[in-house]
């Protein structure tokens, strides 16, 4: 199993927290707001494209809308694996979480 | 609904181009989605400059990605390329060969036209600068005739009648001219008297002298260039007095630039215009006053104002030349206004190289029928060219089946492998066109030596000189490697590596046309060279009516004119010389004005209906070119009123005047207007050309009038030419030392009139020459093709008994047949382009079937011989070799 990193984790995130809205410039909008500093188109998308390699995500179109030059936007969600690959994340982190809390009491 | 604001659509495209293998559509939204929100924080100005960076961001990747790629790419075809011309080095040579000979051929015939069409156009107001013209029109609006020179009278008149002309200037041609130096002397004939705004009009750079001012007053005169080196060597002759004739002597104002070659006119002197006061027997009034319309003995040149359309000032012209010139008397003696029977033409200075074809022309002028015609040969050379190389690459595409196949396995697509052949041919090209250069850099120096150009290998590094080259190597690249380009990216890589694909056949049908295509051009080429050369020969040798060999002719002035009874009995006296005259006009000159007369015809005295040239002449003009008369006598000695009222017609004339016979005309009272003369036709003189074989014979009168002829003739007695031009020479030192002998023969003058058809002759006969070569190249290549895909199919032959006849015969049949069926298609079209060359001439020969069966006898054995080789390689080869890997 790939382990992902904290920005993939990151993003992955963001992705379900935005569901039907989640595409590129949204993403980095809610990572930047959520962070509280500004995260960069460019360090957005090169994760979300591994993602994507990963198969971790999967992508469809909108409607077109006129914000967009009547383009339509890449909305991506979550594929089980990626799914899959997140709670593991979340697993690893947690029970790590969890030794720390054990050890210190 | 919200409006947002939209990013240029040119930022979109070149992001779209940049990025290449990305999901375009999402991409380019982002884009414009963040384009709108940055106008909104920051402004649109700021955010543009946020959208280029980002795709400036992008280059290198960009560079890197699909350049690098195409490079690798690129060197492999150049790989390919290279083994390819190794590995078949006869094949290569024949077509990079075929190629650099159509090339060169082309190339050469678009510098020479481009070189024809670049006349005159270096003055700086080249576009404003015409000449004026003189020409006389039938009631009805068509052109009788005209010269390309005006009466030196309209010239003032039109200065004050047009501001829109900003300069204008007269120029007169001074004929033969003694220019003298000290005691140097030599016949001048480029010497002009020429008005100050000369200067102004044509661009002609004085070296030394201030042009303004060169001309402006009696007696001065500016010398080009190579006339200083040739008079004063290296001294400056500035201020300097020459001499012109026995007794103008003219000082030296100015220094001028030598022409370029490229002009209508070279002036090796100028002298000014008010010099010609008090110098010609007519009286001032000739030149300068303002009462000469009658002759036209005026170069003149103006130069219009910027902005000035023309077609206003031509519209004015008929207007002028009625307040001119007001009425004139009709030849049927009812007055009608001036401009229906004369105008004034002006042609601009750039066109007269090519479209201009008066009588008097300065300079043998080019024909622009001609130019497009090379232009055409240049072409059809470069097709034939061009189709070698489809032939070969087409026949031999099956051994670049596999290579395609392979490709094609591998991802190439078929835009990508029609590139390949096409970026091949246009390798080859580039090879063929570095030869071609190489070829035309050797042919140069004869090619200028018999067409008189001065064209200069420079022009090959101007711009218009790159140009042509590219378009050359461009044209010849794409329309070679077209067809085998599709024909091979067509295959399909399945059949071939099953090795299914027949050896070539599919392209057989379209070879074949291709072929006979390439040979009806060369056949046609071949026949017209046949006819132009029959045509030529005809001139040369033609009866014109007078004597052609053994007359020398030499230009004379006011002294030998007044001593010329002593002179021609002092020339006669030696036994190498028959004859001597001098006339007026000569045999091969032109004849110039063709004024009115009267004649009376039984007891009525009527004026002539049409205009007839005279020829000034002394007693033994028709004696001394061996011109038969027919009725009545000759010019006599013995009766003294022939100097006054002697006319002698010409049987054109008489047959023209309406006479049965001429006898006939012998004894009619006849008389000119001017000069105002009348007499009685002594004799009828039988028909010569004076004037060149495109000129049908015209009327003509002759008469005695001893003080103003200038070209003197004399017979010699064949084969004693040297002796006789001794004689000449001895003469001419004792009667006139200071005037050189500068003579030259009648045979000469005949061959000057038809230069430019000898010259199209000449270049026709290479070009074709070029052509057949070319072909036969393909040809051979063809033929060494076919002999080789059906050398299993010989050897059977030969192992079931066929003999070496029939097999050679079995491999020429086809190219035979394909020879003859050309020639079917050629002959019609040679027919109709001769004929219509033909009929520029008012004599000429008809084409005949001789010409034609010989053009084909010669492409068919050509032909055989090229592709006897082949045949006979395969017949002679040994069955066994061609049959064994089996």
């Amino acid at each position: 199993m790939k382990t992902l990193t904290r920005k993939e984790e990151l993003i992955l995130l963001s992705i379900l927290n935005l569901q039907d809205e989640a595409y590129l410039i949204a993403i980095q909008k809610h990572l930047s707001q959520a962070l509280g500093k500004k995260e960069s188109l460019t360090s957005v998308h090169l994760p979300l494209s591994r993602l994507d390699q990963y198969g971790y995500i999967e992508s469809r179109f909108s409607e077109a809308t006129a914000i967009r030059g009547g383009r339509r936007k890449k909305i991506y969600s979550l594929t089980k694996d990626g799914f899959e690959a997140l709670f593991a994340y979340k697993k690893v982190s947690d029970d790590l979480w969890e030794n720390l809390s054990k050890s210190t009491t | 609904m919200k409006i947002y604001k939209r990013s240029p659509k040119f930022f979109a495209s070149l992001l779209k181009h940049v990025v290449n293998d990305c999901d375009e559509e999402s991409l380019l939204g982002d884009f414009e989605e963040i384009y709108h929100y940055k106008t909104k924080e920051t402004g649109e100005s700021k955010a543009r400059i946020w959208y280029l960076w980002h795709i400036v961001k992008l280059v290198p990747a960009y560079i890197e990605s699909s350049i690098c790629w195409s490079v690798n790419m690129l060197k492999n075809y150049f790989k390919i390329a290279r083994r390819i011309i190794k590995r078949h080095k006869g094949y290569s040579f024949i077509n990079i060969l075929g190629l650099a000979l159509g090339m060169a051929v082309c190339i050469l015939i678009l510098f020479f036209v481009r070189y024809e069409l670049s006349f005159d156009m270096h003055h700086d107001h080249a576009d404003r600068i015409f000449r004026i013209e003189r020409i006389w029109t039938s009631p009805d609006g068509s052109i009788r005739g005209g010269f390309c020179s005006v009466a030196p009278s309209f010239v003032p008149f039109m200065e004050e009648e047009f501001p829109e002309i900003e300069h204008i200037a007269r120029t007169a041609d001074a004929g033969n001219i003694r220019v003298s130096l000290g005691d140097k002397h030599f016949i001048e004939n480029r010497l002009f008297f020429a008005e100050e705004d000369i200067f102004e009009i044509f661009t002609l750079p004085l070296q030394e002298g201030d042009p303004a001012a060169a001309l402006k007053d009696p007696a001065t005169i500016v010398i080009s260039e190579s006339m200083a080196r040739k008079y004063f060597g290296t001294k400056s002759p500035m201020g300097k007095q020459m001499k012109l004739r026995d007794d103008q002597l003219v000082q030296v104002t100015g220094v001028m630039q030598d022409m370029p070659p490229n002009m209508h006119v070279h002036y090796d002197f100028l002298v000014s215009y008010v010099s010609l006061k008090g110098q010609s027997y007519r009286g001032d009034d000739y030149f300068l006053g303002t009462t000469n319309f009658t002759d036209n003995v005026t170069y003149s040149y103006m130069r219009l104002a910027e902005g000035i359309d023309i077609e206003d000032l031509r519209a004015k012209i008929p207007a002028f030349i009625d307040k001119t010139l007001g009425t004139r008397k009709d030849s049927d003696g009812t007055t009608i206004m001036a401009s229906r029977g004369t105008t004034l033409q002006l042609t601009k200075v750039t066109d007269i190289h090519l479209n201009s074809r008066f009588p008097n022309e300065l300079e043998p002028n080019f024909d622009i029928r001609y130019v497009r015609l090379f232009t055409l040969v240049a072409i059809f050379v470069l097709i034939i060219a061009c189709i070698n190389f489809m032939n070969l690459s087409t026949a031999r595409a099956t051994q670049r089946a596999k290579e395609v196949g392979l490709r094609k396995v591998v991802g190439a697509n078929r835009r990508v492998l029609t590139a390949q052949f096409l970026g091949e041919s246009v390798f080859f090209a580039f090879l063929a066109l570095i030869f071609s250069i190489g070829l035309v850099a050797m042919v140069l120096p004869f090619f200028n030596n018999f067409s008189g150009r001065a064209l200069s290998f420079g022009f090959l590094l101007n711009p218009m000189g790159i140009v042509i080259l590219l378009g050359v190597l461009l044209t010849t690249g794409l329309v070679a490697g077209l067809y085998p380009a599709f024909y091979i990216s067509a295959f399909k890589p399945a059949s071939i590596l099953r090795g299914e694909l027949t050896r070539g056949i599919k392209g057989t049908r379209l070879r074949t046309v291709l072929v006979v295509f390439q040979f009806a051009i060369s056949i046609c080429l071949i026949i017209s060279v046949g006819i132009v050369y029959r045509q030529m020969h005809y001139l040369m040798t033609a009866d014109l009516g007078f004597q052609r060999d053994h007359i020398v002719m030499l230009p004379s002035d006011s002294i030998i004119r007044n001593k010329w009874e002593d002179i021609r009995q002092n020339l006669i006296s030696s036994p190498h010389i028959e004859e001597a005259t001098l006339s007026k006009r000569a045999p091969t000159g032109m004849l110039a004005d063709a004024p009115g007369f009267w004649i009376e015809i039984n007891g009525e005295r009527q004026n002539s209906p049409f205009g007839m040239p005279h020829n000034r002449v002394t007693h033994d003009f028709f004696n001394t070119y061996n011109i038969k008369i027919i009725a009545g006598r000759n010019f006599s000695r013995e009766y003294a009123t022939d100097l006054r009222e002697a006319f002698i017609l010409n049987e054109t004339a008489v047959l023209r005047l309406g006479f049965e016979s001429p006898e006939q005309a012998v004894g009619t009272l006849i008389g000119t207007f001017a000069p105002n003369k009348s007499g009685r036709v002594i004799g009828v003189a039988a028909d010569f050309n004076y004037e060149s074989l495109h000129r049908e014979i015209r009327p003509v009168i002759t008469y005695l009038q001893p003080s103003q002829v200038n070209t003197v003739a004399m017979r010699v007695v064949s084969g004693r030419t040297p002796e006789a031009l001794d004689h000449l020479k001895a003469v001419w030192a004792r009667f006139h030392p200071e005037s050189p002998v500068k003579y030259d023969f009648l045979d000469d003058r005949i061959v000057a009139l038809y230069r430019n058809e000898a010259k199209m002759m000449q270049m026709f006969g290479y070009f074709s020459v070029f052509a057949i070569i070319i072909s036969c190249l393909g040809l051979f290549g063809l033929a060494s093709f076919t002999a080789e895909r059906r050398t299993k199919e010989i050897g059977v032959r030969k192992v079931m008994g066929a003999s070496l006849g029939n097999i050679t015969l079995l491999l020429s049949k086809d190219f035979a047949k394909w020879v003859l069926l050309a020639n079917l298609i050629a002959w019609p079209i040679a027919y109709f382009a001769m004929t219509k060359w033909l009929a520029n001439f008012a004599y000429h020969v008809q084409p005949t079937w001789m010409e034609f069966v010989l053009a084909a006898l010669l492409t068919l054995l050509i032909a055989l011989i090229t592709v006897s080789y082949q045949s006979l390689r395969a017949a002679t080869a040994d069955p066994i070799n061609s049959l064994r890997y089996e």
